[in-house]
């Protein structure tokens, strides 16, 4: 073991002017402010029990933003589309306001003018990236985000630790190596997309709560398989590298490291990281879950596969709606498929062939390490799914790549 | 204190898969605890050495309920509007059928996940991959369906 790094300064990313110090102003006596505070018009209002302009603007009209909304609960709940209906702002427009946080269901006061909005609107703030509905919006977005809160684990509930089963060393081994791989995958994706969140209007509620969910799938997965690997007698395997190949390159050009004020690449983001990364890991999850693992392990990776499956279909929505409505398709054609090229380049070998992932998955499906080459079967018939799922979506969303993916459609072994 | 029907049914029927509906909507909150689950779904017996022709039957799930089962000539199939569509010889059906009977709830190598892995013996498939997705999404509501042949004493009459 080498001897730890001594500690170094961090560079800073970004240039601090230097402050001049000012020497504070000699304050006035405590009393002074306290009865100043007293004289403040807000406090004089609150100490006479007047209530502000909330209460007295009418509730039709004038600034109040809407009244009397009485959204049904239906069998599924009071769902984002049942309180929408209400809402007199079921779409979100075409663009966000220039305001932070301004929501579609706030009414605008009316002193503030467009222009005075723009003036007043902070020109670094993230939330005006994703500001336009085809840079962020997908068909749908409400029932996903529902689906996303109705049918996220609930481990708590669910998961009954004293059900665990023992396997035996090899297979223990094979598995705290595949979840030591899936544990990864999801930090990468955790930590790929979370930052994105900040980035989208909040014009786009739904989408927003969608992404969110998605970010906390993410780091419970995490917790849960570590908590599953460092219980049953094995641990963490070893470190995994380069599965992340081809994805990580175009999430870090579609956020541009999150640095400056810019436009951020939401779509291309989620085409490499939902479509197509979150795509291989569904399948190697729905393969895993037929293996031979205990009933416990397997209910772990059936729970995993419909939150993943849910990332997917979040991506090509996203993927299907933009093509539908940017208004340079033919640019958006192309940029899209340039990243699709880089990204499946780089899956092709890097994820789909990471011995750190396949070898312990062959086990599993074999049973035991002597019989991997029956895992190997396996993966071999199973292979074609793997390019087929991702083609049949990418179809789905509008973005045709048969005959020019690099993802092989046969197994390469 | 409540009374658990015995239920009865031939299989392939629509009598079968309605079986498994009232199962389902008799026990809600169980399905509620996975979440709702939204799909229109073909199931497809395929004829084998056993069964002489192919049987479809459609199947719709709403929230957390079964609300439609019913046989589906091929006419009524294209016009179903299915999201996915699971596809097996009478057989196979048979055997997942008899095992979920055997122990209450398909084993590990009869669930519906892994019968379509390999896309043999059982096949997933639809016109849309993003609809056909919606199996994995929700997958285990419909795991959780099938299982209900457990309380289903089946007679086969291919």
């Amino acid at each position: 073991m080498t001897a730890q790094e001594p500690h170094k300064e961090k560079p800073q990313r970004v240039r601090i002017m230097p402050m001049k110090r000012l020497t504070p102003l000699p304050l006035p006596p405590v009393a002074s402010i306290r009865e100043k505070m007293r004289q403040h018009p807000l406090a004089v209002n609150l100490a006479e029990h007047t209530f502000h302009e909330w209460f007295t603007t009418p509730l039709n009209g004038d600034t109040w933003s809407r009244w009397g909304c009485a959204a049904q609960m239906g069998p599924d709940g009071l769902t984002f589309d049942r309180i929408n209906n209400v809402s007199g702002a079921a779409e979100p427009s075409d663009r966000g306001y220039a305001r932070l946080r301004h929501t579609r269901y706030v009414t605008l006061h009316p002193g503030i003018t467009p222009e005075l909005s723009e003036r007043i609107a902070p020109k670094q703030a993230p939330e005006r990236e994703l500001d336009r509905k085809y840079l962020a919006w997908a068909d749908d977005a409400g029932k996903l985000a529902e689906e996303a809160m109705a049918r996220q684990w609930r481990p708590g509930l669910t998961v009954r630790w004293d059900e665990m089963e023992c396997l035996s060393p090899q297979m223990e081994r094979a598995f705290d190596q595949f979840a030591t791989y899936l544990i990864q995958a999801q930090q990468f994706c955790s930590d790929a997309m979370g930052p994105f969140i900040g980035r989208v209007h909040y014009q786009f509620m739904e989408v927003k709560t969608l992404m969110a969910c998605e970010l906390f799938d993410y780091n419970l997965h995490c917790a849960m398989l570590r908590k599953r690997v460092m219980s049953n007698g094995g641990g963490m395997g070893q470190q995994v590298d380069g599965f992340d190949a081809g994805v990580l390159e175009v999430c870090n050009e579609a956020s541009q490291g999150f640095e400056g004020f810019q436009q951020r690449d939401l779509t291309g983001m989620t085409l490499a990281l939902d479509v197509l990364f979150n795509g291989v890991v569904l399948d190697f999850l729905r393969l895993a879950e037929s293996a031979h693992v205990s009933s416990f392990d397997r209910r772990f990776f059936r729970q995993m596969q419909q939150d993943t499956a849910r990332h997917v279909a979040w991506g090509c929505r996203r993927v299907k709606y933009h093509l539908e409505h940017a208004p340079d398709r033919e640019d958006v054609v192309l940029r899209l498929d340039c990243i699709a090229e880089q990204a499946e380049a780089g899956q092709a070998a890097g994820h789909l062939l990471n011995p750190q992932v396949i070898e312990p998955l062959a086990v599993l499906l074999g049973g035991a390490p002597e019989k991997a080459g029956e895992g190997y079967a396996i993966l071999r018939r199973f292979w074609p799914q793997f390019a087929g799922n991702y083609l049949a979506r990418l179809d789905a969303a509008g973005l045709p790549r048969r005959g020019r993916s690099l993802i092989p459609e046969q197994p390469p072994f | 204190m409540t009374t658990k029907q015995t239920l009865r049914a031939a299989f392939p029927s629509a009598a079968w898969f309605a079986a498994l509906q009232q199962r389902m909507n008799g026990e809600t909150e169980r399905f509620k605890r996975l979440g709702f689950a939204d799909s229109r779904a073909i199931f497809i017996v395929k004829a084998d050495a056993e069964m002489q022709r192919d049987r479809s039957f459609g199947v719709v799930f709403d929230t957390y309920e079964c609300t439609e089962v019913r046989e589906l000539s091929p006419a009524d199939a294209a016009a179903f509007g299915h999201d996915w569509k699971l596809e097996g010889p009478y057989g196979a059906w048979k055997e997942m059928i008899e095992n979920i009977r055997a122990h209450g709830a398909a084993d590990a190598d009869h669930t519906l996940g892994r019968l379509s892995l390999l896309k043999h013996p059982f096949r997933l498939y639809g016109d849309d991959q993003m609809r056909v997705d919606l199996f994995y999404r929700q997958q285990s509501s419909f795991q959780e369906y099938i299982d209900g042949a457990a309380a289903v004493e089946t007679t086969f009459s291919p």
